[in-house]
Order: structure tokens, then sequence, then C-alpha cells
């Protein structure tokens, strides 16, 4: 049972109804991830205990405890915690405006225009720190593909999905070109590119975490202000647009605002996959909303989700350690496939 | 009381692309009162009606709500006073009734204002007038189709708007469900003095529980105006390419529609006969 509250100020007018359920899952959602990620930076190969890791964190503590903390996993855990926010939420928009529960960020071509340049720029042997920059200008590049052939006078969501889908087979193809034409300095450098593929968070940096946070800061409350009109939309094209939702201005504007936050997402961890997908699904159920209203929830899941796959990767086959993108892999495609069979995918339905 | 809000085409072409379905339309849907489209298949009925809510920008002429047009009016406000039920809307997974039902208030809301008691009041008296109180609860991907049809409709009523139109609202009902959403259409009209405009595809039902009448062939209008005048042997030819014959319903007293056997089949299957 769905218990909703009305929320009602006179003077300056303001009113909202707000359902008891989603705001406690959040809650929850939010509280875990904090638990998680003091957990995960306290304990590793070389655990700190409690005290002395908040220590390290204010930046009191003993040396070796701060470097461990400060400068090696505590960007890292934070890092988690905004790349999986960031794909959950560009992965509900894009669910929401395509009324297809298995969309993901990843169909708009933006993963693999940003893989290319990336794989590229690995095996000339480029700097790591400029690898972000030349993803970012990948996925914006194979985003402008995507909307000068896809952007007609009327905006068709599935025109702009299978252009998408082209465009990522093409790109892919060029992906595979690049390594299998790779020469013998080259193929030195092809374990770094399969490891960027897969995606990983083992070179954060502070700034990279100021980028992605600065996004998330900035990209956000653009996304939710727009969830009125996102929700009334799922009615249908017809039904939206009697209801009085600008169509075409809201699909242009959360379309690009959430392909921008996967690609700053892809530029600073490389493409991560199965958190955009699985997060809003995992929120829906918890808060019992089909609407925007599980968005913030599905950015508490995605992050806390990213967090723990993070530290199963390092963990789990200790000493070697594995790319995150495994591990959401692995926890991803079953879920994927269960929901298939469980027949809760019903596409646009 | 709430209805003397005018809808009318002046000269209006409608189409997709290159092929022009409607074409140099002319006519008013009167305030207050029922009026029904009707036509055979691909006569443009559909089409005109989306261009009355706007999904269809006019190739030329203008669409009047309130003497203005249409286009050139926001179109918030345009929702606020004329509201659509198009056919097949989508049902996101697992919202409940009464979410539904709830968005319809979109048009009447803003960033502060979300929930407003007016709002709240709309939702109740939409699912009081539909009957879908006790289904507030239920996923609306889990109805009948009856259901289903009575909740799209209070989504329609809580936009509160003077004006409702209905894209053939009975297609896929069974005949009782047919006549209870017919019903509850006149119901609305009846007492809150709603205009209603709606797409049908039986003609008897049409003028059963229309006033107004507007029969369409290839796009453009053969007949207005009430059943009683319009529904003729004649205009049911020229619209449905059938004979028939007009009776007065025997429950209602309005006109009926009797189709005869088409009698060019007739003639086919007696040549072939008289060949063996």
């Amino acid at each position: 049972m769905m218990r909703r509250v009305s929320v009602r100020v006179a003077r300056p007018e303001f009113s909202r109804q707000i359902s008891t359920r989603s705001v406690t899952v959040l809650l929850v959602v939010l509280a875990a991830t904090t638990v998680a990620i003091i957990l995960t930076t306290a304990y590793g190969d070389y655990s700190v205990p409690l005290n002395r890791t908040v220590e390290a964190i204010l930046g009191n503590g003993d040396p070796i405890d701060t470097l461990v903390i400060r400068d090696h996993r505590l960007p890292r855990v934070l890092m988690c915690v905004l790349v999986g926010a960031a794909l959950a939420l560009s992965g509900g928009v894009f669910q929401t405006l395509t009324r297809n529960p298995l969309a993901a960020p990843d169909i708009i071509g933006v993963t693999q225009g940003a893989a290319v340049v990336a794989v590229w720029m690995i095996l000339r042997g480029l700097p790591e720190a400029v690898l972000p920059v030349g993803a970012f200008a990948g996925a914006m590049a194979a985003l402008a593909v995507v909307a000068v052939l896809g952007v007609r006078r009327d905006l068709s969501m599935y025109r702009l999905i299978l252009i998408g889908i082209g465009l990522n087979t093409l790109i892919g193809a060029a992906v595979t070109y690049l390594i299998a034409r790779a020469n013998a300095v080259e193929r030195e450098r092809l374990n770094l590119a399969e490891q960027w593929l897969v995606g990983s968070t083992s070179a954060t940096t502070w700034p990279k975490v100021g980028i992605a946070a600065g996004t998330l800061a900035l990209l956000t409350p653009a996304i939710l202000s727009c969830g009125r009109s996102l929700n009334t939309l799922q009615l249908g094209d017809d039904l939206g647009a009697a209801l009085g939702v600008p169509i075409r201005r809201l699909q242009l504007t959360t379309v690009s605002l959430a392909a921008l936050l996967a690609a700053v997402a892809v530029s600073v961890t490389g493409p991560i996959g199965f958190v955009a997908f699985v997060s809003p699904h995992i929120a829906r159920r918890l808060t019992g909303t089909a609407g925007v209203a599980s968005m913030p929830t599905a950015m508490g899941v995605g992050g806390l989700l990213l967090l723990i796959a993070d530290y199963a990767a390092q963990r789990v086959l200790e000493p070697s350690q594995l790319p995150v993108g495994y591990v959401t892999i692995v926890l991803g495609a079953p879920y994927l496939l269960y929901l298939l069979v469980r027949g809760e995918s019903r596409m646009g339905a | 009381m709430m209805s003397e809000h005018a809808l009318g085409v002046d000269h209006v072409s409608l189409g997709y692309g290159r092929v022009p379905v409607v074409k140099d339309l002319q006519t008013t849907f009167p305030p207050g009162l029922i009026t029904s489209i009707v036509g055979a298949n691909g006569c443009g009925k559909s089409t005109l009606l989306r261009g009355l809510a706007r999904l269809l920008t006019p190739t030329s002429g203008t669409v009047l709500l309130d003497g203005k047009s249409i286009h050139a009016q926001r179109s918030k406000e345009v929702a606020k006073r004329l509201g659509l039920l198009p056919q097949g809307p989508t049902v996101p997974e697992g919202l409940t009734v009464e979410e539904l039902v709830s968005r319809g208030r979109y048009p009447h809301q803003s960033f502060r204002r979300q929930w407003s008691i007016t709002d709240e009041q709309a939702v109740e008296e939409a699912l009081r007038l539909t009957r879908t109180h006790d289904l507030r609860d239920r996923p609306v991907d889990e109805l009948s189709g009856g259901q289903r049809q009575r909740v799209w409709i209070a989504l329609v009523l809580a936009q509160d708007t003077p004006i409702l139109l209905l894209d053939e609202p009975t297609t896929f009902l069974d005949i009782a469900h047919q006549l209870e959403v017919l019903g509850l259409l006149r119901e609305l009209n009846e007492q809150q003095n709603r205009t209603v405009i709606l797409v049908l595809h039986d003609l008897n039902q049409a003028a059963r529980y229309s006033h107004h009448l507007i029969a369409m062939r290839e796009g453009q209008i053969v007949a207005a105006g009430p059943p009683q005048e319009i529904m003729t042997v004649d205009v049911v030819q020229e619209v449905f390419g059938i004979q028939s014959v007009i009776i007065a319903d025997p429950v209602t007293g309005t006109p009926m529609c009797v189709p005869k056997p088409n009698t060019e089949n007739k003639l086919v299957t007696e040549i072939r006969k008289q060949q063996v």
C-alpha cells in the first residue's frame, strides 16, 4: 500500500504530494551509502581503524594513514558513488523517454564514441591525464552525429535509438580495427586499452572526482526539475502533448543532459556496464513508483552498487585486482536475463 | 455553467507529409453538446480530431478556440480548456490508478504548486464520476479493458476542461462496456454541461448518444446537424457506400440505420450460379 502525504504552504504558495515510501527508501539508501563509504575507505589490504580513518580524512591522522585514505582510497570511493549516481540518473531518463525499461545511455552512441578515441589515445601512448578529455570529445562527437541525423521537426525517440544502434556498430568496428592493426609497440599497450574498455576506477585522481562532482551538481537539479513533464510524457506523446507538455523541447533537453552525464561518467572511468540499466529498475521496485520520484533513489542505488562492486573487484581475487566493469557485468547480466525471463520488460507497453 | 468555450475550424486542411487527409474543412462544434464525428475508415475523422487537439498543425486554415488560433495560444492555456483522450495511450508499468489520474492535473500545476487543494478535489471528483474510487491503489496495467478506459476518462476529467475530445473511446470494449462509457459521457455532458466531441465507429451509437453529428467522407464533411435531420438513406449511402433503411430506434426514438444486404455481391453470386 502506498501512503501519500500532502504538503501545502499557503504563502508563498507551495504544494507537493510526497510518497512516504519513496522518502523512507531514499533515506535508507543514502544511509547505507554513507556507511559503505566509511567502511570501504577504512578497510582493504591495509585496514585502518574507523577513528583513525576519520582523522585521516580530516587531514590530521598519521602520514601513512593519510596517504592511503586521503590520496588513494577516498577519491576512488567517491568516484564510485558519483559515477554510479550519474549513470543511474542517465539510465532512468533514457528508460522514461523511450518508455523502454531496457534502455541505457549507451544506445545513443556516447559510450562507443568515447571508447574509440580513448583506445586510439592509449595505443598511441598518450599520457593518462589527457584520456578523459579525448574520451569526452569522442562522446560529444558521437552525440553530434546522432543529433544531426536524428533530430527532425518531430523528434522520434525511435529514430534516435536506431541511429544510435547503427552508429554503435560502426564505431565498435572501428575499435576492433584499431586493436587488430596494432603494431608491435602498440601491442604492449593493448592490455591498458582492454582494461579501459571494461571500465575501471583505479586511475582515479582528485581532479577527476571534482569534474564528476561538478557535473552531477549542475545536471541533477536540471534533470529533476523536468520530472513532472517526464512523468506526463510517460503516458504517450499524444496524451502528453494534449496535457500541454512541450514534448520536443523536453525530449531535446533531457536527452542532451542525460547523454552529457553519461559522457562525463565514461570519460573518467571508461564504460562501466549495467549500472545505468539496473539501478532505475531496483529503485522502481523499492519505491513502488513508476515515476520520476524514484530517480533520486536510483542515484543512491547506482552509487552504492558501484561502490560495492569496486570493493569486490579489489578484494575477491586478492592480490590480483579486477577492473570494476567485470564485476558489474557479472552482477548485471544475470539481472537482465532474470527480467527477461520474468517478462518484466514489456517493451514500451 | 461550464461550457461557453467555442471550438471550430476555418478552412482547415490537415495531412501527414504531403498527403492531404482533411481538405478545406469548415465547421463549428456546438458548445455544451455532444458531437460525434462519423465516417468510413480513412475518411479523416481521427485526423480532424488530432487537428482539433493541436497534435497536428494544419497545412492551411486555422483551428479556432474561443475565436483565436489554437496554435497561437500557449500549450498549457489550451490544455486547461481542451482535453483529449487519444487512442492507445501508454500505461507506465506499475503506475496506480490514483497516480495516473493525478497526472491529468499537469496543465494546472507549476514548479511551486504541484498538489493544491484544487488538484486533490479534481482528482477525487474524477474518481467519483467514473466510479473508479475502489480501484485507486491498483496498478493500471492490471485492470480489465473496461476499467482501464474509465480510468483514462478519469484522467481527462481531472484535467477539468470544458471541452473533451475522445478518439474512438469504445474500441476494443465489449458492448456492455461500450454502453457504460457512452452513458458516462452523456452524464458528464448533462450534469456538467461539458462539450464532448468524439470519433465513433458505430453509427447507431453515435445517433443515440449525440446531439450533433458530423459525417465525413474523403476528408470532407458530407452532412452536419442533429441526427434526426442528417441521418438519411442518402447520407448513409454517400458516407459508407451501403444501402439502408432508417427506422426509429425502438428504445430511444432516435434514427437507426439498418443496412440492407450487399446487393452487388448478391448479383455476382446470382450470375455465377447461372453460369454453373
